[in-house]
């Protein structure tokens, strides 16, 4: 049987980075193909060349086994190939029948919108596909998992032969995702050529025939179907090298009073009673889905979000900051952002100034005066303590790799000397070399008597590093670990507290809390 | 420190020079009155209003808003100089200082209104332009005041470094110097940088954005306010329309001048030097133009096309050096 | 957010609605003549200019961008109708069709070179302002066409009663576009481009296009009102325009068209254009100096930013 889509070959580069190097990819009609790899590892990349949104560099794409272009979007979208991407791209205002049909919306005789046709043909794909959402509501008022369906749909719309998802479940409920996976099972039946987009394993054993692997933009596995793929090979083929820096995980025993205590704590965004606690010396993982609130918790020890009810407390002074400003400049809490283009460093402006950006009231004279040899002086060392090399700290921040990008913002927090250090998806698209870096820093910043509080949701990544891990599901702490440091049993016990508590608040939900999207 | 750096070859600010410079020589050989002493004391007077202007729309551009208000603000606090010292009878020993404080008041409010409705700084300070404009017309009826008292009329006609360089000019000078060492050695200015160029980030690692936009947008209403007084001093009176109808005729200036300096639109790049440049080569184009016979509306069109080739040229150096992923 | 967004929709046109109802029956019982059938008809040719001026600036704000060069725009639409009439005596409807699309012409370069560029709108069409004024100016030499032919004149004062002729076009063109972007695709793909710009992509609207398409509509318009107000001014002056940025992005934000794009009120925008007029109108019969009116409008613009502005905590930036 041949495949409806494959590539050949596929390379792209962005810069001096090569991004995906030679990737060879197939999709049958009715299967479902998993696509797997760490963070960083070329997926995104991947899909993007399936999907007309980037050009390769070499190589080529096969569209029924004959060599095709995909210049634009459009043209992948016209022969059938379609994405939902992480990220959603609706438009609030419309309805969800606009947002499936857009540019297809029916016409009356007089040549205008047909509002009620739009919603008669959307209720009927809605009803085909088992997605229950009224197509005459705003997608502003739908969950994010309803916003997700309704993506799907929109994808499904006229003719989709291959369907590519991006992470769909990263923001999903397991119950959620699994209403996803009966839909997608449906599709395949239909004859869709299914590629799923993920580095959740055991969905993946779940829902998918055959895998292939990406692991630092090469193919290291190639359409192997999972009955005759152990768990163990394929975590070795996604991970590498880095599972070996994952056995040498060591979690301590960390005594003492806390840093920062959390008692009850609800907030403005709907947390509901927290109780958390970061020791000097401690790496305190906070894990859980994208969506569950860690973020958004980290933002209230900031003082970014408004406390409601609990108390949050600090070693030398009661909490929370009243901001951001206060937190870093009076508690001495650093913050590395999971959003790095956007909040973490400024990407036009000097490597420097990046590094001191936390610090420059502490590296100022008297009067604020700055030199710029104050600040070299500053940032000298832990630039060379991260390993990063650059010729000239006056170039801007954008001509560093991803990886020495993140060095660079967690260097700016060196430079601050925090007492409790908060990490949000610190290793996110970072390569693997990077990677090992910057875990030896969040553990040597807490052999320093540094409190660490990491968010992941890269369950090894939190396995590797903390010395205790509080499971986090649906804005509330459901569970608080003592690290083992054994990845199976440990995943196991989180997946464990997460699944209780979903299926507790599933039963008896009343409300949704409102929620960030943070993606 | 100039952030933008062209590789290796000639900075900005220096390109700007030379440029201004080849054209004032240019001009000079079509027309030698170009370099005579008159000529010279008035193209520095012209140099000194730009530069100013420029500054008042730089110090708002670092941390990437605009004001609208540069002009309206500038013939204000003239206007309110004017009628203190001719009407009210104040020492201008007083009156100066009092309507310098008005500017920064007016660009105050703005930056105020700014950071608490969250709406951007385009249509705060517009909204701020007619109010003060109209404020200023319904208070003073639209007339000037001519009568500025005579230790002010001799300080205008002053001429320093024999006889060639005017007090004006000098405050103009003064002014940019200031500016320069607060934004390019104080943590203040770095800080303003790291917020324009991102102001997310820069709330992130603890920078307190919020009052840093009031500032700048305060600052940009005292260096309007400086460049009006500049003006009334150069006119030897305040009037109404000396920056046109709402201060109008400011704008374009104002934006043309720090952005051939490399100033960026989107915050976080802010040249002084650059914007030196800026308002040398601005004002020689136009008193070089001008003196051979170029009428002014044509001035303001080839104004306009240079502004955009300026963005259009920084635009297409920026795609070129831009790092992707 | 997006609720409050859209509640602000419904509750910006009410509460000007009001505003509206008040005033003009405070006038009416003034008793300074505000009923009069002239007084009526001064009030709509009034209207009908501003309406013109705010549509040209609410076409670009629905894709969240700025078009600066209205005005000038506009004058270049007055004295290209104006000099084509009376220097080389071309027929009114040629001349100011030349005109309308001459304006077009205006606003497809600012399109085109925000679409080449990606450059922000507000600093091109600050370019093309002084530019289109600029070459106004030269022009004409800062003097108006004053011999325009009597048929154009005609339009300019012609009126059924309290209803001047010049306001039937107004009116089509305004139920023209709550019918484009109520029931149109296009429409709908310009309010998709403004309300996320990169989902109108991905879901294959033809962005380029739509902004290319807001930037002519947008010319086209500001032509047009150039060539109505010098009907009006019985004169083609090269000054027309030169007042307007203010109003232009006044009645749209009055009436809750947002800023940041993909919300537009055609109704709320007529409504903010009415206030507006109403004001001036009113200043008119009361005799106050006409710089009060700037105040007020200017006053009257930043209660509306104020008070629908949103006061929650967030990660939202504003500079």
């Amino acid at each position: 049987m041949s495949a409806v889509l494959a590539g050949r070959g596929l390379t792209r580069s962005f810069g001096a980075f090569r991004a995906l190097d030679a990737a060879d990819i197939e999709l049958q009609a009715g299967r479902i193909h998993a696509l797997m790899g760490e963070n960083g590892a070329g997926k995104s990349t991947l899909i993007k060349l399936l999907g007309g949104i980037y050009q390769p560099d070499a190589g080529k794409i096969l569209i029924d086994g004959h060599p095709s272009l995909l210049p634009s979007p459009k043209v992948a979208a016209r022969t059938g190939i379609r994405i939902v991407h992480q990220e959603r791209h609706l438009i609030p205002d419309f309805s969800v029948a606009e947002n499936i049909l857009l540019n297809e919306m029916p016409l009356t005789r007089s040549g205008l919108i047909d509002f009620s046709a739009a919603n008669r043909i959307a209720e009927k794909l809605l009803d085909r596909l088992g997605i229950g959402i009224a197509p005459h509501r705003d997608v502003a008022t739908l969950s994010a998992a309803q916003q997700q369906q309704v993506e799907i749909a929109r994808v499904l719309h006229g003719t989709s032969r291959v369907v590519i998802l991006d992470e769909p479940t990263a923001s999903l409920t397991p119950v959620e995702a699994d209403q996803l996976f009966t839909l997608l099972r449906k599709l395949a039946a239909a004859g869709v050529a299914i590629l799923f987009v993920s580095h959740k394993i055991d969905e993946v054993y779940a829902l998918c025939e055959m895998a292939t692997v990406l692991r630092d933009g090469r193919v290291v596995e190639r359409a192997r179907p999972l009955s005759e793929f152990p768990v163990d090979d394929l975590v070795k083929a996604m991970v590498g090298r880095s599972i070996e820096a994952g056995r040498r995980a060591s979690p301590r025993h960390v005594a003492g009073p806390p840093l920062v205590e959390l008692a009850g704590v609800a907030t403005e965004l709907g947390h509901k009673g927290i109780d958390l606690a970061v020791r000097p010396g401690e790496i305190h993982g906070l894990y859980g889905l994208v969506g569950s609130g860690r973020t958004e918790l980290a933002h209230a020890v900031l003082g970014d979000v408004k406390v409601t009810a609990g108390s949050i407390v600090f070693a030398e002074r009661d909490g929370p900051p009243e901001s951001v400003t206060e937190a870093v400049r009076h508690f001495r809490i650093g913050h590395v952002s999971e959003d790095r283009k956007r909040e973490g460093l400024a990407l036009d402006q000097p490597i420097r100034a990046n590094a001191c950006a936390a610090a420059w009231r502490r590296i100022a004279s008297r009067w604020g005066w700055v030199e710029r040899q104050n600040e070299e002086d500053a940032v000298a060392g832990p630039l060379r303590e991260l390993d990063l090399t650059t010729s000239d700290l006056s170039l801007a921040a954008a001509t560093l790799s991803g990886g020495n990008q993140q060095k660079v913002s967690v260097a700016k927090w060196l430079v601050a000397d925090p007492r409790l250090m908060i990490f949000d998806e610190p290793t996110i698209g970072v390569d693997v070399a990077a990677k090992e870096t910057l875990h030896r820093h969040i553990r040597k910043l807490a052999e320093d008597g540094c409190g660490v509080l990491l968010i992941s949701s890269d369950l090894a990544e939190v396995i590797t590093l903390s010395d205790r891990i509080s499971i986090m599901s649906n804005f509330r702490i459901v569970g608080l670990l003592e690290n083992s440091g054994d990845y199976a049993d440990m995943s196991v016990r989180a997946m464990r507290a997460i699944q209780a508590a979903t299926a507790w608040s599933s039963a008896s939900w009343s409300h949704q809390p409102h929620r960030e999207e943070h993606s | 420190m100039s952030t933008w750096r062209l590789k290796g070859r000639l900075s900005l600010p220096a390109i700007l020079f030379c440029l201004a410079g080849a054209f004032a020589a240019a001009f000079a050989l079509l027309s030698p009155e170009f370099l005579n002493r008159a000529n010279l004391i008035s193209l520095q007077r012209s140099v000194a209003v730009e530069l100013i202007i420029g500054l008042a729309q730089l110090a708002v551009l670092a941390i990437g808003g605009v004001n609208i208000a540069v002009g309206a603000t500038g013939v204000a606090a003239a206007m309110a100089a004017g009628w203190l010292m001719q009407e009210a009878g104040t020492a201008w020993l007083l009156a100066l200082p009092a309507a310098l404080l008005l500017g920064t008041a007016i660009g105050a409010t703005s930056g105020y209104v700014v950071v608490r409705t969250r709406t951007n700084s385009f249509i705060i300070t517009l909204t701020m332009t007619t109010i003060v404009f109209g404020a200023m017309v319904v208070a003073t009826k639209a007339t000037g005041f001519n009568r500025l008292p005579t230790d002010l009329t001799a300080f205008a006609r002053l001429r320093l470094a024999g006889g060639y360089v005017t007090p004006l000019f000098a405050i103009a000078l003064l002014a940019s110097g200031l500016v320069f060492l607060v934004l390019n050695r104080t943590v203040t200015g770095r800080e303003i940088l790291m917020t324009g160029a991102n102001p997310r980030a820069a709330h992130a690692s603890g920078i307190a954005t919020r009052k840093l936009v009031v500032f700048c947008h305060a600052a940009s209403g005292l260096l309007a306010a400086i460049a009006g007084i500049v003006l009334m001093l150069r006119n030897n009176a305040a009037i109404p329309s000396m920056a046109g109808n709402l201060g109008q005729e400011w704008l374009l200036s104002s934006f043309i001048i720090p952005i051939l300096g490399g100033a960026s639109l989107f915050g976080g790049r802010a040249s002084v030097a650059g914007c030196i440049g800026g308002a040398l080569l601005f004002a020689v184009l136009r008193s070089g133009l001008l003196t051979s016979g170029i009428n002014d509306f044509l001035l303001q069109m080839i104004f306009g096309l240079l502004l955009l080739a300026t963005v259009v040229a920084g635009q297409m150096a920026a795609a070129r050096d831009e790092w992707r992923g | 957010m997006n609720t409050m967004a859209i509640q602000h929709l419904q509750r910006q046109p009410l509460a000007l609605a009001g505003l509206l109802l008040a005033g003009v029956l405070f006038m009416l019982l003034s008793g300074r003549g505000f009923g009069s059938t002239y007084n009526l008809y001064v009030l709509l040719a009034g209207f009908s200019i501003t309406m013109l001026v705010a549509l040209s600036q609410l076409i670009v704000l629905a894709i969240g961008q700025t078009n600066l060069a209205t005005g000038s725009i506009g004058a270049l639409g007055a004295i290209i109708a104006g000099g084509l009439m009376q220097e080389l005596g071309v027929a009114p409807f040629w001349s100011c069709s030349a005109a309308v699309v001459a304006g077009g012409l205006a606003g497809a370069v600012n399109g085109v070179v925000v679409n080449l560029t990606r450059l922000n709108s507000f600093i091109v069409t600050l370019a093309t302002f002084a530019i289109y004024r600029g070459l106004v100016y030269a022009v004409t030499e800062a003097q108006p066409y004053y011999g325009l032919p009597e048929g154009f004149k005609e339009f300019g004062i012609a009126r059924w009663g309290a209803v001047p002729v010049m306001f039937v076009p107004v009116v089509l063109i305004l139920v023209g576009l709550i019918v484009f972007f109520g029931r149109m695709r296009f429409g709908r793909a310009v309010l998709a481009t403004g309300a996320n710009q990169q989902g109108a992509r991905l879901g294959l609207l033809p962005v380029a296009g739509v902004v290319l398409f807001c930037h002519v509509l947008s010319g086209l318009l500001a032509a047009l009102a150039g060539i109505v107000t010098a009907a009006r001014l019985q004169s083609a002056w090269p000054t027309v325009g030169d007042t307007w940025l203010l109003t232009s992005f006044a009645a749209p934000i009055l009436g809750g068209t947002a800023l940041s794009g993909g919300k537009v009120s055609v109704v709320g925008a007529a409504l903010g254009v009415a206030v507006i007029a109403l004001a001036e109108n009113a200043l008119i019969l009361y005799a106050v100096d006409p710089y009060w009116f700037q105040l007020a409008i200017g006053a009257l613009l930043f209660g509306t930013v104020v008070a629908t502005a949103t006061g929650s905590r967030g990660t939202e930036f504003a500079r």
